[in-house]
């Protein structure tokens, strides 16, 4: 147990105009460790991302690297951004194509006042699979798989304790996602590096975490080592989410009535913002805001958390013993 | 329904698609019964979205096609003028991935819908907008009447889809081909799309065609799947025998590795297939080959012919058509 | 939708005032004493105070400024210097040449602009002589286009009167001035709109669903191909209106432009305020009205209203 987090969120707030994406999130990345994020599209796990790098200030709240609150001033908070990486989702927007990667991987570098050089850019390069990797050329040369490479190599550079990672398989071929998934987690166990790990792919975010975080509508509805969250998961939305990924076989198709309600068109107004979809919504559910609190050894913000085993309301994940649908 | 409504499903013909240079599409031949659904899997770069232009005859300007799509008795591929467009819709629908860019975004989603049903089916107005919030209702929308008035942009994403689904099903397809359709959408809105489609397949007897690169929603949906690679059919067989016994390399490690996945320990490494998928030009002979571990001397040289393995199933692989 | 209008309408009052502002004090710079202007050369120091007086010439500036502003409340711009007559009723007088003029302008640009867009649009390759067209009227200057025009039909041709004034075709001219102007612009606005809609995803869904052309044409591509166009246009409607005075000098077109012209030479203060109020007012109400207009069309602009 390492005493101080790297990365921490307590009590964070982020309106844009009207809307609330951030609604009082606290979190914490530990050295070493990956934290993922989990959630659907517009659930705010991108403004965590935005917020953790320092790109945008929170409405409420702190964050914090190191113990210390993140500073105000840009100056300052650009030595935060040095400790702190990332990795995008788009390795097609997130590269310059009129510099070369020579250039693109030493702007970091230079931008950061570190020491220089092709030796270091080729070293650079080398760590993350691209040892062949001609530093003249342009990344419009590169696959998909190729340019996030050197995108890692771009924060690799500065040599962060924690790396932003926000979908960054999102956009590449399932059979290339492993090899960036793999490169992840070699680079982690050599260097011992952090990972805030963000993704909408419950499967992908399971094996790359230790904790797991599972966010809905802009707060963390369940949150816990990430083996036992995904076995039995606590909260109905996080069972939900498992089970609406698909099969890996014909004979356990299982996604036959979908266990989650469909978005009300209407702006109902409930204390939990799951309950309009929430197969096990009742009265309390539009009265009582739910707490984060502890239960079953993790922490979870529901009125009526699942029970190991209890899979009542909503069908078991289990594609074996799913045998409520029919043809 | 009757029994020669069902047989005359899809049949596609040594399809092929060019762009200028540039072969997308180099040959390919399957076939969808009515109430019966096709997956055609593959990566970026395969072919696979070309075919499904190709079939609905929405290639832009510039692609030339050449072999035969038949349903029924009329041929698509070669269908022109009024009768290619009393096709449109009627005999083949086509869905979109992006259902953002793919609706009008100055029409309300219900004038859409009943659009269909006033010029394709000869509807008064009053009755195709009526029309159209049932359709709406239809595609499991709770609130057909509020979504009609709707635009695009006032609409979620999974709700868009839906009501592309309704414009694909207003004209009655015998047809459906599905581009992507999910791929854009949460997993939770993805599988109330996917229950709602595997229901309407067999209610309304379509022969469907998805195309998809998640292996996941292939396990869902299909009853027969169609592996693209490299502009190629690689291998195609009924959704079990994909499955339980894929013949081909690329197909192995499609179908093993989430299986694989849903059992490894956190932060076990994944299964990769080394390289990436071929954009542009494929490689010479079989286009799997430079990523192929099991990759023998003739794979760069010559494509396997494609040898039916078992009554149905069929792979173009030279591990498997050449005896050792 | 009431809030955005009411939001929308402040903001142009608050424009106009700024402009009523501006110019007010703009007049504090000019040379020249209005009352001897107004009273002419040789009249007494006796009518001179009279004038003043009536003026309220020889109060604060804010004073004035104050008596101008309630007078324009109320519709009272003052009395022209030169005509001695109801600046109101001068303007009030010449606005209907002007707004035929504006109109006939804008359609011009807009009409024909637009159809040149849409011709050109629908080609699969860009017509070259729409782009020598375009090219041609985008580097000639306004003024040089004028006298172009009324040159070549006026003098040499005498296809078209050139006596000045209003009425019969005596239009064709000065509107051709006014709207050659802007319409390569709005060719090529609309021709990169239209190609942009043709190859859209929701063209395809049009096609997809087996319309006819022209169905595919008038019901999805020409209402999101025309939507930038009107955008354009209300920007641009400032610019056209300053084309207006230019345009009524050059052909005698006696509109408020050519008003302008002369209260300009004339030092007529009062006239040539009260013509830079109306323009003012002229161009918050057609910006809003063609806001208006855009809404209607596309419904992703009503998204500002909420």
């Amino acid at each position: 147990m390492s005493a101080e987090p790297l990365i921490e969120l307590v009590d964070v707030h982020k309106r844009y105009r009207a809307v609330h994406a951030l609604a009082g999130v606290s979190l914490s990345v530990m050295p070493g460790e990956t934290l993922g994020i989990v959630g659907e599209s517009g659930c705010g796990k991108s403004t965590i991302a935005r917020l953790v790098m320092g790109l945008e200030k929170p409405s409420g709240g702190e964050l914090r690297f190191r113990g210390e609150p993140y500073p105000r001033s840009p100056r300052r908070l650009r030595q935060i951004r040095r400790r702190v990486g990332i990795v995008f989702q788009d390795p097609y927007d997130s590269l310059d194509p009129r510099f070369t990667l020579e250039h693109l991987v030493d702007e970091p570098l230079r931008a950061h006042g570190l020491p220089r050089g092709r030796a270091r850019i080729q070293e650079l390069l080398t760590s993350v699979g691209m040892e062949n990797a001609d530093l003249d050329s342009y990344p419009g040369q590169y696959s998909g798989g190729q340019r996030q490479r050197i995108g890692i190599a771009r924060a690799l550079a500065l040599e962060p304790d924690v790396i932003v990672c926000d979908e960054p398989t999102s956009a590449l071929d399932v059979s290339v996602q492993a090899q960036i998934l793999n490169l992840l987690l070699t680079l982690q166990r050599e260097r011992g590096l952090a990972y805030l790990f963000i993704s909408h792919d419950l499967e992908v975010v399971r094996r790359m975490s230790d904790r797991l975080a599972v966010i809905y509508a802009g707060t963390i509805v369940e949150e816990g080592a990430a083996p036992l969250i995904t076995s039995a998961p606590s909260h109905p939305y996080t069972r939900a989410l498992l089970d609406a990924v698909p099969a890996t076989r014909p004979s356990e198709r299982h996604v036959s009535e979908p266990r989650v309600l469909p978005e009300p068109l209407g702006a109902e107004r409930t204390a939990c913002l799951f309950a309009p979809r929430c197969p096990r919504r009742a009265k309390r559910c539009l009265t009582d805001v739910p707490q984060l609190r502890s239960h079953d050894d993790r922490l979870v913000a529901c009125h009526f958390p699942l029970q190991g085993g209890d899979q009542a309301g909503s069908e078991t994940a289990a594609p074996s013993s799913s045998a409520s649908f029919q043809a | 329904m009757t029994a020669t409504l069902r047989s005359s499903g899809l049949a596609v013909t040594d399809l092929h698609v060019h762009y200028g240079e540039r072969h997308a599409v180099r040959g390919v031949s399957f076939a969808v019964a009515r109430g019966q659904t096709l997956a055609i899997v593959g990566e970026s770069g395969c072919g696979k979205s070309s075919t499904a232009l190709a079939v609905s005859r929405l290639l832009p300007v510039g692609a030339t096609t050449e072999g035969s799509a038949v349903v029924g008795d009329l041929d698509i591929s070669s269908a022109t003028g009024d009768e290619l467009r009393n096709a449109r819709g009627r005999v083949v629908a086509y869905m979109p991935q992006d259902a953002m860019a793919a609706l009008n975004p100055v029409q309300s989603a219900g004038r859409q819908i009943a659009e269909v049903l006033r010029l394709r089916r000869g509807v008064d107005r009053g009755q195709a907008a009526a029309g159209a919030v049932d359709l709406l209702e239809d595609v499991g929308i709770n609130e057909p009447d509020a979504v009609a008035r709707r635009y695009a942009h006032e609409l979620s994403g999974g709700m868009r889809q839906r009501v592309m689904l309704a414009i694909a099903l207003a004209a009655r397809p015998q047809v459906l081909i599905a581009d992507e359709p999910t791929t854009a959408l949460d997993v939770t809105v993805q599988a109330g799309i996917l229950a709602l489609v595997r229901e309407l397949v067999v209610a309304d007897q379509m022969a469907l065609v998805w195309i998809t690169h998640d292996i996941g929603v292939v396990a869902e949906i299909a009853d027969t799947v169609a592996i693209m690679y490299g502009g190629l059919i690689v291998e195609q067989g009924p959704v079990e025998t994909i499955f339980e016994h894929p013949a081909h390399p690329y197909t192995q490690a499609l179908v093993q590795s989430p299986r694989d996945s849903r059992h490894a320990p956190p932060k076990a490494a994944f299964n990769a297939i080394p390289g990436s998928p071929p954009l542009g030009d494929f490689p010479s002979g079989c286009p799997f080959h430079p990523r192929c571990p099991a990759a023998l001397k003739v794979c760069p040289q010559t494509m396997a012919a494609t040898v039916e393995l078992e009554p149905g199933h069929v792979c173009a692989c030279h591990l498997t058509s050449a005896p050792a | 939708m009431a809030r955005y209008l009411a939001a929308r309408i402040g903001l142009g009052v608050l424009t106009i005032l700024a402009v009523v502002l501006f110019t007010f004090l703009l007049m504090f710079v000019v040379p020249g004493d209005p009352a001897r202007t107004i009273a002419g050369p040789r009249a007494t120091p006796q009518v001179l105070a009279l004038v003043r007086a009536n003026l309220h010439l020889g109060q604060p500036v804010l004073a004035q400024l104050g008596h101008y502003l309630a007078g324009i409340v109320q519709g009272d711009f003052g009395i022209s210097y030169v005509q001695k007559e109801s600046v109101s009723s001068i303007i009030g007088g010449r606005l209907p040449a002007t707004a035929e003029l504006g109109l006939a302008g804008l359609a011009v640009e807009l009409v024909l602009g637009g159809a040149l867009g849409v011709w050109d649009g629908l080609r699969e390759k860009r017509s070259r002589w729409l782009a020598v067209v375009n090219v041609g009227f985008l580097s000639v200057p306004s003024f040089s286009l004028g006298f172009l025009l009324l040159l070549l039909f006026g003098y040499e041709l005498s296809l078209f009167p050139i006596d000045g004034g209003t009425g019969g075709d005596r239009i064709v001219l000065p509107a051709l001035t006014l709207g050659l102007f802007g319409m390569p612009y709005y060719a090529n606005v609309v021709r990169d709109a239209m190609q942009e809609t043709l190859a859209a995803p929701y063209t395809r869904t049009a096609v997809a669903k087996g319309l006819s052309r022209r169905q595919v044409l008038r019901h999805h591509v020409l209402r999101n191909a025309l939507s930038p166009a009107l955008t354009m246009a209300g920007l641009d409607f400032a610019i056209l209106l300053s084309g207006v005075v230019f345009v009524e000098t050059v052909f005698d077109w006696p509109g408020i432009g050519q008003l302008q012209t002369q209260a300009f030479y004339n030092v007529d203060r009062p006239v040539l305020m009260g013509t830079v109020v109306v323009a003012a007012v002229l161009v918050v109400v057609a910006t809003l009205a063609i806001d208006l207009i855009r809404m209607a069309i596309d419904p992703r602009t009503r998204l500002v209203s909420q």
